[in-house]
């Protein structure tokens, strides 16, 4: 099998298995009274975590679709691995720390979503904090696209 | 970096895309490289240089390229 189109199943595998526990993980805490939807600022802890599992369910949904649809169409196939292995697009990418960046969201989306427990003030430093290296992330980009 | 790469397009009657096909890399990219904004690697401009028959030096001027004074 071409290495790329490997690639590429092995990362749907990937993908589908975090889109399950993402899916389960939401389920489950909706299931046992984890979401409180009233007025009080528990709630409004709770209303974001909803709307992040929301935003992670979707994310992981269009990038499963995306590479589902590339194994299946050799066109398709061809268009990512030419946009994947853009040499341009690697160095902006290596220019903005991608590696390192994505692990960060990773991490603090994680610690968004389970530090509910934690109180509101926990949760709500990681979620700025979030949002702050999501919004640096994007500005990199940005500039670095328009710099090359 | 300037090169000639508009004027051989528009000779061979290739658009952005179809040479960003050839050469296995974005439109987006060979837009950058023909306003100059993105240097292109070494593999890339010998693509693009065979991609119309020519040698890299012919494609891309290197006239603000410093040159040591004591060349081996």
């Amino acid at each position: 099998m071409n290495p790329f189109r490997q690639r590429i199943v092995d990362r749907v595998i990937l993908l589908a298995v975090g889109l399950s526990i993402t899916l389960c993980v939401l389920i489950f805490s909706m299931a046992t009274g984890g979401f409180n939807y009233d007025s009080s600022i528990g709630a409004s802890v709770d209303w974001v975590r909803l709307a992040l599992f929301v935003i992670l369910i979707v994310i992981l949904t269009s990038s499963f679709t995306k590479n589902m649809k590339a194994i299946h169409n050799l066109d398709r196939l061809n268009k990512l691995q030419i946009t994947e292995e853009d040499e341009r697009n690697l160095f902006i990418k290596q220019k903005t720390g991608f590696l390192g960046m994505d692990i960060v969201l990773f991490g603090l989306t994680i610690a968004t979503l389970f530090s509910r427990s934690s109180g509101p003030k926990t949760f709500f430093t990681f979620f700025w904090s979030l949002l702050f290296v999501s919004a640096v992330r994007v500005s990199l980009i940005m500039y670095y696209r328009n710099k090359y | 970096m300037k090169t000639i790469i508009p004027e051989l397009r528009k000779k061979h009657r290739l658009s952005q895309e179809e040479l960003a096909a050839v050469v296995g890399v974005t439109r987006q990219t060979i837009t950058s490289i023909e306003i100059g904004k993105y240097t292109a690697s070494l593999p890339l401009a010998y693509k693009i240089a065979k991609c119309f028959g020519k040698s890299i030096e012919e494609v891309f001027d290197f006239s603000d390229v410093e040159i040591p004074n004591e060349p081996f």
